[in-house]
């Protein structure tokens, strides 16, 4: 089989990782309330980060920290501006999108010298003793930053759905009045919330170039911060199902990848994914996010 | 309990200032334990806004809360009204309907550091409150697929579930049929009875005179009395809340002719088995200012919808001018000659953003004067605009001035000029002249009884007893989405009002309301 060998499964996973950790941070801020329609840029701002801090720290690690740590800060960016001020978070995420474009495009231009080299890979070595079992040499070939991913995913599920400051959370974004007269003071938790949201958009971010593709280019999220988006529509604000979405889109690049080997037009077999992700979007029926999803909290 | 209630909380001169409008005015109220405490008013008295101070949701602008003898003013707010064992039910729940009813419960007592709740501990202390109270809820169904009965209890059980001993409750009856409503009444009762200091605020006064130790009358903000239980009749609150003195009536209308202009025959909305309008039949007739007194909510608003057409009817036939218009769009209605001043200006019969010549066109915008082709005729419009603006008085610079950026009177005068100048058949005023100044509700008054010498009939639905006696040929009085009564402009007195208006000389056929 073409399509099912342990290469192919690796790539799904490698590809999915990315959107799966900005899925979970796309779920979280919709759970608190916030449409966070700039994902896109603050996973782009991530990637880049991630790349700077690889290559001038010479430790993936280290990149896939200054991603995180900077996708944090723009979370807090992002709070400031859709949170407090408040501004319409449709037009407010439209334009931080835009504006990260502008602003990794210019910086990689400044920094252009030392971004033309690979980033150290991000890979664990299988011990030599089992490499020759392929069931180990599997294990140890999934990506670390995968691994990490089922972690949180399994982390979050737990904070949202069982412990107590998941269900405030939730209460606040499913009806803002019911939060706060439970004393729940709205601006804080979807402040800190966005923190966190930033981080996991941001670690999404590295995840694609330091974790995957080894290096930046101009706009290289290229729509996954929206697919993500879709994604957590798809998944009805689960994280299962979430995640699960992501893994199909995953699926799809990785046959993207796998066809371009019959020859052709590689743009064509490059669209399978999205193409893919509208397929299933329109199978999904109508899904009701929490209810205050993208309304402004104005206060009293 | 104790003859001698202790005081739990004592609300000392709030105030409540919101921009230009004083939502509270130098109140103060005590809280015992072992009471229950009314407050009564009517819309905008400034009820609602009293117990959200005292639930921390609002800051009061000057005053004190004193809370078991110490002062907490500072830093009052939610979590800290929940922490001095206070809560309160909004009369719009503050439930979250896709959360199941444990959640919604527990979760105003949970901490954020509380990363392992103990859920089975909480079901258990939850199944053991319920059967204290006799509650039986489906603890575990998400609230939006309970009926709106039971979403009351779940609210109920969340204040007991934090262990409030002062219980505030809004409207608590309004959502409920009469059968609910006593049952939850019994259960106040028994909470008072536990100890519980019991906060209701209603405006049906039957209600608060039946089960209140004390009751707090509000008034445009202010405290204009305190009864005491067997202090005070429900005629004497009626008249406390509506009009403070009572000034006869100095304009009255030559006789109206015979001629009906509208008939309106057994109107009836019914809503999950709730009527909020019941069999209405009214004629008015051609020169005739027709009354409708009530305390607020008791279907003037389902009365005023119904005649334009904003909520279906479930029985019952509107005729205009001879014409059946009930299954007519709002449109048709309006251009058969139903003219409406609507109680919220801002909601229902102005834009805002859009300037006054535009409003004053509203609706009549596709009439020949004013467009042709589809394209509006801007000098006639702004022509006619200002030959309303100096027929009606409205005072503003232009006929291209925003009209949100006039006062109220002006507002009011712009739409009034409006429904006006179409040259309507029948009138609905609701609340013509609320929140207008003395000159402006002269005026306002002045033109509405002058289209009835005209040949309108006018329906004037008003809570303002004086403004009712003042304009009105006869004055039907509303209770409980009912006609309970009928008075004519020689017989009017606020006693005979504030009567009828609370329910208790009602009989409809043949039956007393207190039965219903």
């Amino acid at each position: 089989m073409m399509f099912l060998d342990p290469d192919f499964i690796l790539s799904a996973l490698r590809t999915g990782t990315p959107l799966m950790l900005v899925a979970l941070g796309v779920l979280v801020a919709e759970r608190a309330g916030v449409l966070f329609l700039g994902v896109e840029g603050v996973m782009l701002t991530g990637a880049f980060f991630g790349v700077l801090g690889a290559v001038y720290m010479d430790d993936p690690w280290a990149g896939v920290l200054t991603g995180t740590l900077v996708g944090m800060v723009a979370g807090l960016i992002t709070a400031a501006l859709v949170v407090w001020l408040p501004t319409d978070q449709v037009v407010m995420g439209l334009a931080l999108n835009i504006a990260a474009i502008g602003l990794t495009s210019f910086l990689f231009r400044l920094a252009a010298g030392d971004l033309s080299q690979m980033t150290p890979p991000l890979n664990f070595t299988v011990p030599e003793s089992l490499a020759d079992n392929a069931f180990f040499a599997f294990l140890f070939g999934v990506p670390p930053l995968t691994w990490l991913t089922l972690v949180l995913s399994v982390v979050t599920s737990y904070l949202l759905f069982r412990s107590a400051p998941g269900l405030l959370l939730r209460s606040v974004g499913q009806d803002v009045k019911a939060a706060r007269s439970a004393g729940i003071d709205i601006r804080v938790v979807r402040t800190v919330a966005m923190v966190i949201v930033g981080g996991l958009t941001g670690l999404g971010g590295a995840a694609l170039t330091v974790g995957w593709v080894r290096s930046f280019s101009d706009d290289i999220t290229a729509g996954r911060g929206f697919i993500a988006l879709a994604a957590v529509y798809f998944g009805r604000w689960y994280p299962g199902w979430t995640l699960f979405g992501c893994l199909l889109f995953g699926i799809g690049e990785s046959v993207a990848f796998r066809a371009q080997m019959l020859g052709g037009n590689p743009h064509l077999y490059l669209m399978i994914p999205y193409v893919l992700t509208v397929a299933v979007l329109a199978l999904t029926g109508r899904a009701r996010a929490p209810r205050e999803v993208g309304r402004p909290y104005e206060g009293n | 309990m104790t003859q001698t209630a202790r005081e739990i909380v004592r609300l000392e001169n709030i105030s409540k200032v919101f921009g230009s409008l004083t939502a509270l005015d130098d109140v103060s109220v005590t809280l015992r334990a072992g009471e229950i405490h009314a407050l009564v008013g009517e819309n905008g008295a400034g009820k609602s806004t009293l117990m959200n101070v005292l639930y921390g949701l609002l800051t009061p602008t000057s005053g004190r809360i004193v809370v078991g003898g110490e002062d907490v003013t500072a830093n009052w707010n939610t979590r800290e009204a929940i922490a001095h064992r206070i809560g309160m039910i909004h009369q719009h729940f503050s439930l979250v309907g896709a959360h199941s009813v444990l959640d919604n419960i527990v979760m105003p007592t949970l901490k954020w550091t509380d990363f392992a709740p103990d859920w089975n501990g909480h079901r258990a202390r939850l199944a053991e409150l319920s059967e204290t109270f006799g509650f039986d809820l489906p603890i575990e169904k998400l609230v939006d697929e309970l009926p709106v009965g039971q979403r009351q209890q779940v609210e109920i059980l969340k204040m007991l579930y934090e262990d409030a001993k002062v219980l505030i409750l809004d409207e608590p009856t309004a959502v409920l049929t009469p059968q609910q409503a006593d049952r939850l009444l019994e259960m106040l009762v028994k909470f008072r009875d536990m100890g519980y200091a019991v906060v209701i605020i209603t405006h049906k006064l039957e209600h608060a005179l039946e089960l209140a130790d004390e009751i707090s009358v509000l008034r445009l903000g202010r405290k204009v009395a305190e009864v005491r239980k067997g202090d005070g009749t429900i005629s004497d609150i009626a008249r406390m809340m509506v009009a403070q003195d009572y000034v006869p009536a100095t304009t009255r209308l030559s006789t109206p002719g015979k001629t009906p202009i509208a008939e309106l025959s057994g109107l009836t909305i019914e809503t999950d088995g709730v009527r909020t309008l019941d069999n209405i039949s009214l004629e008015i007739r051609q020169g005739e200012v027709l009354g409708v007194a009530g305390v607020a909510g008791n279907g003037q608003n389902e009365l005023a919808d119904a005649l334009l057409g904003l909520r279906p009817l479930s029985e019952g036939r509107i005729v205009v001018g001879g014409e059946d218009i009930t299954r007519h769009s709002i449109g048709a209605r309006r251009k058969h000659g139903l003219a409406i001043v609507p109680e919220d200006r801002h909601e229902r019969a102005m834009v805002g953003d859009l300037d006054l010549a535009q409003n004053m066109i509203l609706g009549y915008e596709g009439e020949a004067k004013f467009s042709r082709y589809g394209i509006l005729r801007e000098r006639e419009i702004q022509e006619y605009c200002r030959g309303c603006m100096s027929e009606f008085d409205v005072r503003a610079p232009g006929p291209e001035t925003k009209i949100g950026s006039l006062s109220g009177g002006n507002q009011q005068k712009a739409v009034i000029a409006r429904e006006l100048s179409a040259g309507p058949k029948l009138i609905v005023a609701h609340e013509p002249s609320r929140g207008l100044d003395f000159a402006a509700t002269a005026y306002v008054r002045g033109r509405l009884v002058q289209s009835a010498e005209d040949g309108a009939g006018v329906l004037l639905l008003s809570s303002d007893l004086d403004e009712l006696m003042e304009l009105s040929n006869r004055v039907v009085v509303m209770f409980s989405g009912r006609i309970v009564g009928e008075i004519q402009s020689g017989d009017y007195s606020p006693e005979r009002f504030g009567r009828l208006m609370a329910g208790l000389d009602a009989k409809v056929d043949g039956d007393t309301l207190q039965d219903a």
